[in-house]
C-alpha cells in the first residue's frame, strides 16, 4: 500500500518536475487551493454582443464569490465601512437613493448620484463622463477618491492579507493566489459581469417567452417611447452609450462640467452619458445629480424643463426653434407605464448577488 | 526496502533524463539602466534650485519632475529584440528619490546590445493585459494615478516661472491619457553611444539622460506665460507628449 503511494508519488514528480520553477506542488482541490470552475455566461438573445474581454478574466466560482466579498467588505474603505455596496444597494439596481448625491466615508458628499450597476460586461466605458475606458479600472475611482473610498490599493492589501479569510478565497481564485491589486480588480469585474438583468416583463415579451404580453397602455408608451426617446436610450440597452446634454439647468453648487471634465474639450461640457434604463422604476432619483425625485418630473422635464445651456443636442430643439419633446399628459403616463416593465425582480432579488 | 530504493533510482534517472532542457537555455545577466535628468546635455538639474531660460525667455525653476517608464526592450547588434517582462517593467523615475532612478534588470541575454526601447507612460491599448494592474499601488504612492479617472499620470512637471520684466508664477504639467480618445502614450527607441556588452556574472550599465528642457521647447513650443497648467488638455497635452519622444538620450 505504503510502496504504491510512493509510486504515484514519484509518477507525479516526474511528470511536474518539468516546469520552469524549481518545483511544484502537486494540487489538490482541497480548501485553500485554486479551483476553477468557470461559471457559464450566456449573453441573452435580445441583447448587443459583450464588450467585456471575457476570456481575459473568466468568471469562475471562486473568483465570483471572492468578488461579491469584496463588494460589501468595508475594508476596502478608509474607514472600514463604505463598502462599494454601500453605494450600490441591491433592491435599487444597485444605485443609492437615500441621498441625492452619494455619501462616501465620514459623510463626504460626492457631487454625482451612484449609478445603477446592470449589464455592465456590455458597456464600453464607465461613469457618468467615461472617466474608465475598462471595468477593471473603474473602481480604483471609487477607492481612491477622497469623497468616497478614500483608500489606497497599499493599505487595502495590508488589510486583506492579515484577515483570517481573505488568503484562502485569494489563493482559491487565483492560480498565483496573490492578494494584489490585479487580482481584487479581477475578482469585482467577474462578480460585476455576471449582474446581467434581462428578465423584466419587456425581455419576455421581445424573445416570445411564457405568452408574456404587454398591456394596451405599455404596448402604446412603447410606441411612444420609440418615437421620442429611442434616439438617445436606443436599443435593448436603452442607451447608445454615447454623451450628450439633455438640457439640464446647470446647478451652480456643482456646475459639473460632465465629459468635459474627461476629454478637455469645451464641445463636451455638459454632456453626461446617456444611462441605460433598465430597472429605472427603482433607481431613483434621476439623473447625474440626483435632481428628479420621480418619473413624473424626468417627463416634465423633457416637455418643458430643457434649458438651452451650452451643446444642449440638437435633437431636442423642434423645427420652430423651441426645445422639449412634446407630449400630452396622457402620453407621459403611457411613457412611465412603458418603462415600469423594465422592471427586472429576478435581478434585484436574485440571491447571487446579495451581501448575504 | 530494496525494491523501494530500486524503484527510487529509476524514477531519480527519469527525472534527470526527462529534463534535458537546461542545454538549451541561454545565459543571462544584468542591466542596471540610470536616468539623469539635466536641463540639458551640459546642464545639470537641482530641484528647487537650478534656474534655466526657456526659449520663450521665461526662467523656469523645476520643483517635481517625476514620469513613467513602461516596456523597456533592449536590441541586440544581430537585430535580437529582448523583451523584459511587461508586467515586471513599470516603473516611476522621480527625481527627488534617488533610488528611482537606478533600474535593475535581471535575467537580460548575454550579447552585444546596440539601442534601447521604452513607453513614456502605460501603453492604455493594451488595457487590463500585462500586469498593469499591479503597477497600482507604486503609482499611488508616488501620485502618478488619479482619483478622478482610472489611469496612470505619464508625467508630471511642476515648477515656477517668470517672464522677462515679469513675475513669478507657478506653472504645473500632468500629462496622461484620457478616455478612448487621447491617447499620449510614446514608445521611443534610442541608439546606444556605445555598444553594451552584457558578460555572465558583471553587470552593465546604461545611463539615460532626460532633457527635461524640451518638455516645453522641442517639436512644439510652448509658453509658460499662456498656459501654465496642462492636465486635461486635449490641444497641449499631446504636444507635450510628442516632445517626450525627444527628450531622452542613451549613453
Ligand atoms: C460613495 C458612494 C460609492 C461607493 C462607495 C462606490 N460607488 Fe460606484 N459609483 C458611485 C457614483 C456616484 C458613481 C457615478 C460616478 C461618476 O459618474 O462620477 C458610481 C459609478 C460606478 C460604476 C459605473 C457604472 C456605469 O454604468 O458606468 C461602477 C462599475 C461602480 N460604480 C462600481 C463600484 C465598485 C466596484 C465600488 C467598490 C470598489 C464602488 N462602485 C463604490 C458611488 C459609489
Ligand atoms: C438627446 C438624447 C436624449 C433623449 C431624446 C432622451 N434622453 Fe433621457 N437622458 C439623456 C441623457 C444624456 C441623460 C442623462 C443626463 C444627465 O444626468 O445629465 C438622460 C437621463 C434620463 C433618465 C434618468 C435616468 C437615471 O438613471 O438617472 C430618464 C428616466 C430618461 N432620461 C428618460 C427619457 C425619456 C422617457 C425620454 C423620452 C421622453 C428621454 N429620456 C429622451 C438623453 C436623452
Amino acid at each position: 500500500m505504503k510502496l504504491l503511494k510512493l509510486t504515484y508519488l514519484l509518477i507525479a514528480l516526474v511528470f511536474f518536475s518539468c516546469k520552469n520553477e524549481p518545483y511544484e506542488e502537486i494540487p489538490t482541490q482541497a480548501a485553500g487551493e485554486y479551483q476553477n470552475v468557470p461559471l457559464s455566461f450566456e449573453v441573452p438573445s435580445n441583447f448587443p454582443p459583450l464588450q467585456y474581454d471575457i476570456e481575459n478574466n473568466p468568471p469562475t466560482e471562486t473568483g465570483f464569490e471572492l468578488g461579491r466579498r469584496l463588494f460589501y467588505e468595508g475594508r476596502m474603505a478608509s474607514d472600514n465601512i463604505v463598502a462599494c455596496g454601500f453605494c450600490h444597494i441591491q433592491e435599487f439596481a444597485f444605485t443609492h437613493h437615500t441621498h441625492i448625491v452619494s455619501h462616501g466615508v465620514d459623510g463626504a458628499l460626492g457631487s454625482r448620484n451612484a449609478q445603477p450597476l446592470q449589464n455592465l460586461a456590455f458597456q464600453n466605458e464607465f461613469n457618468w463622463d467615461g472617466a474608465a475606458i475598462h471595468l477593471d479600472m473603474q473602481p480604483i475611482i471609487p477607492i481612491t477618491n477622497e469623497v468616497e473610498m478614500n483608500e489606497s490599493f497599499t493599505s487595502i492589501i495590508a488589510k486583506l492579507q492579515a484577515h483570517p479569510d481573505y488568503p484562502r478565497l485569494f489563493r482559491e481564485a487565483f492560480e498565483n493566489g496573490e492578494i494584489n491589486s490585479e487580482n481584487i480588480l479581477k475578482a469585482l469585474s467577474q462578480f460585476m459581469v455576471m449582474m446581467v438583468s434581462s428578465n423584466s416583463k419587456y425581455d419576455k415579451f421581445r424573445r416570445n417567452e411564457g405568452n408574456v404580453t404587454l398591456t394596451a397602455n405599455e404596448l402604446q408608451g412603447m410606441e411612444l417611447f420609440n418615437q421620442k426617446c429611442a434616439s438617445c436610450h436606443a436599443g435593448e440597452l436603452f442607451t447608445d452609450q454615447t454623451y450628450r446634454n439633455n438640457g439640464l439647468a446647470i446647478d451652480p453648487q456643482y456646475n459639473d462640467i460632465g465629459r468635459e471634465r474627461v476629454t478637455g474639450f469645451p464641445e463636451d461640457r455638459y454632456k453626461f452619458k446617456v444611462p441605460n434604463l433598465r430597472n429605472v422604476e427603482v433607481t431613483f432619483p434621476y439623473m447625474h445629480d440626483g435632481r428628479f425625485a420621480n418619473l413624473e418630473a424626468v417627463l416634465e422635464h423633457y416637455r418643458s424643463g430643457i434649458q438651452d445651456t451650452e451643446n444642449v443636442d440638437e435633437s431636442l430643439r423642434q423645427t420652430d426653434g423651441t426645445l422639449g419633446i412634446p407630449m400630452t399628459d396622457e402620453e407621459k403616463a403611457r411613457i412611465i407605464d412603458f418603462l415600469k416593465t423594465l422592471t427586472d425582480t429576478d435581478f434585484i432579488f436574485d440571491q447571487r448577488f446579495s451581501e448575504f | 526496502m530494496k525494491k523501494i530504493v530500486y524503484l527510487f533510482s529509476l524514477s531519480l534517472s527519469i527525472l534527470v533524463l526527462s529534463c534535458n532542457s537546461d542545454a538549451d537555455v541561454i545565459e543571462t545577466s544584468t542591466v542596471e539602466i540610470t536616468f539623469d535628468n539635466r536641463i540639458s546635455a551640459n546642464q545639470n538639474l537641482t530641484l528647487g534650485t537650478t534656474v534655466y531660460v526657456n526659449q520663450n525667455n521665461e526662467s523656469v525653476v523645476t520643483n517635481e519632475l517625476k514620469y513613467i517608464i513602461s516596456n523597456i526592450q533592449l536590441t541586440q547588434d544581430n537585430g535580437t529584440i529582448f523583451e523584459y517582462p511587461k508586467a515586471d517593467s513599470y516603473f516611476v523615475i522621480n527625481e527627488a528619490d534617488l533610488s528611482s532612478l537606478t533600474l535593475n534588470l535581471d535575467g537580460i541575454p548575454v550579447g552585444n546590445y546596440t539601442h534601447i526601447s521604452f513607453g513614456i507612460g502605460v501603453d492604455q491599448s493594451e488595457y487590463p493585459l500585462d500586469g498593469m494592474l499591479n503597477f497600482i499601488p507604486t503609482a499611488e504612492e508616488a501620485q502618478m494615478i488619479w482619483n478622478w479617472a482610472a489611469g496612470y499620470i505619464f508625467i508630471k512637471f511642476e515648477g515656477t516661472f517668470t517672464p522677462q520684466g515679469g513675475t513669478e508664477s507657478p506653472f504645473v504639467i500632468h500629462v496622461g491619457s484620457h478616455g478612448q480618445n487621447l491617447d499620449n502614450y510614446k514608445f521611443v527607441t534610442l541608439p546606444l553611444a556605445n555598444t553594451m556588452n552584457v558578460n555572465a556574472g558583471t553587470t552593465a550599465s546604461v545611463m539615460v539622460e532626460a532633457y527635461i528642457e524640451r518638455i516645453i521647447d522641442a517639436t512644439n513650443q510652448i509658453k509658460l506665460e499662456d498656459t501654465n497648467n496642462i492636465q486635461v488638455d486635449p490641444v497641449n497635452a499631446p504636444r507635450i507628449a510628442t516632445n517626450l519622444e525627444s527628450m531622452f538620450s542613451a549613453q
